[in-house]
């Protein structure tokens, strides 16, 4: 089994298995432009730092035996499913910071699987919640115009007298 | 989050389901935008009732789909509608367990969603489907004399592609009244209006029918703990405003209904065995 090395934003080196870190499809596609053998050069992932990596690369190990996902699933207007695995729900209790990180190193490169896990996650956290308390969970900005702000609330006025 | 690209917020969006949409949808501008416009977001809003390949295409608004962890239901006084809200229950609904019943409820009555179509011809409507009937009954079942829930059923049809989903609730409740009224039962049994839809193919005819059933529940709320529960809850107010322009739209309604040719009423038995009784409507 051959290792491969990651070098991470803050430049932290990280020895990893090859079949581990291919989960990762940029990486895969990157170790194959340049012939597989990258044993003593580490790969820099500009985008994501030590801790994340660490956590993305956790991940990776759990899940390295996966079989593929399936080939661009079917939009069927039927509801997607938000179930989660007991072992990634476990994975993804961290703090909010760290999630929309994960979410958005599992996007940079390339895990799809972990890349659902994490907006799953996120739509979890939204379910269930009213507008205001959506945007006290996720600190986001009313940033509605004026205009809008004002639709909102004509349509509203039924709630009101 | 706000660092995510585009793409991700719309994964996420895509895992919501019609009650939490319309709720995310007045989170910020953004999400707003893209629950409203994405071709993907606005599918989710929809689901395929009839599973046949003979019939392809047909989909049904959700608001209108029983058998989720909601329903759509309409609170109504003097024959309009006052408010819409999901209804979030999956039990059984039975006149006789009914009446003292109070489910959590959200007020979307003034949620756009409302305003989308209620069946869509098609999402993939070009490609040389066969041609079909499609037709859409109304049912209301209601008590006729309350306590004794002896219930009488009246079916209507008309051609709802093109109407929004709160178009057609009005006009049914329109239409309610009138049978009400002509049948001697007082409009003040008419309450509240809990909506099902049953999916109902005829493929054996040619070219095949679809014939899709909306059925109302009329539900008259006598107990003190349901009045109590009314007059707590201050979205069943309405303002002046409000009313007004409910009233008028109903009364285009009626207008445009006098004028269009009005098919007949139909008794469900005419149906034949495309029936569906109070209590299949429990088992959808």
């Amino acid at each position: 089994m051959s290792t491969i090395k990651l070098l991470s934003s803050d430049n932290a080196e990280l020895a990893v298995d090859k079949e581990v870190a291919e989960r990762s499809i940029l990486i895969k596609n990157m170790l194959e432009d340049v012939g597989g053998d990258m044993s003593d050069q580490a790969i820099p992932i500009p985008n994501v730092n030590e801790a994340v990596l660490r956590k993305v690369i956790e991940w990776c190990e759990h899940h390295k035996s996966d079989p593929p996902p399936p080939a661009d699933e079917d939009s069927d207007s039927r509801k997607k499913s938000t179930d989660i695995e007991e072992w990634d729900q476990k994975f993804m209790q961290v703090d909010q910071e760290m999630l929309f990180e994960i979410i958005l190193a599992a996007n940079y490169l390339d895990i799809k699987p972990l890349l659902d896990v994490g907006c799953k996650t996120v739509a979890n956290m939204i379910k269930g919640k009213s507008p205001e308390e959506i945007r006290k969970t996720f600190n986001i900005q009313n940033d509605f115009t004026p205009e809008e702000e004002d639709q909102i609330r004509r349509e509203n006025e039924w709630a009101e007298e | 989050m706000d660092d995510l690209p585009v793409e991700i917020h719309l994964q996420i969006l895509s895992y919501l389901d019609l009650d939490d949409q319309i709720f995310a949808s007045d989170v910020c501008s953004l999400w707003r935008t893209l629950i409203r416009q994405d071709k993907g977001l606005v599918q989710n809003r929809y689901l395929r009732c009839i599973n046949d390949s003979r019939l392809p295409g047909t989909q049904t608004h959700k608001l209108l789909c029983a058998g989720q962890e909601f329903r759509l239901s309409c609170t109504v006084r003097n024959g309009l509608v006052e408010c819409y809200r999901l209804l979030f229950t999956t039990d059984d609904i039975s006149p006789n367990a009914y009446d003292d019943t109070v489910w959590p409820t959200r007020d979307i009555s003034g949620s756009e969603f409302l305003d989308e179509l209620a069946f869509p011809a098609s999402f993939t409507d070009s490609d040389g489907e066969i041609p079909r009937k499609i037709q859409r009954a109304l049912c209301l079942y209601y008590p006729s004399r309350y306590p004794s829930y002896q219930w009488a059923t009246q079916v209507f049809w008309a051609n709802f592609l093109g109407r929004t989903v709160r178009e057609m609730v009005e006009e049914y409740v329109e239409k309610s009244k009138q049978e009400m009224e002509d049948g001697g039962i007082s409009i003040d049994l008419l309450q509240e209006i809990i909506f099902s839809y049953v999916d109902i193919s005829d493929i054996n005819s040619q070219p095949p029918v679809e014939v899709g059933s909306l059925v109302g529940m009329a539900i008259k709320r006598p107990t003190e703990k349901y009045r109590s529960w009314v007059r707590r809850d201050r979205c069943l107010v309405m303002s002046k405003q409000t009313c007004n322009r409910v009233s008028k739209r109903c009364k285009l309604h009626a207008d445009k209904a006098s004028t269009a040719s009005a098919s007949p009423a139909q008794s469900l038995e005419e149906l034949g065995g495309m029936t569906a009784t109070p209590n299949s409507i429990s088992t959808i």
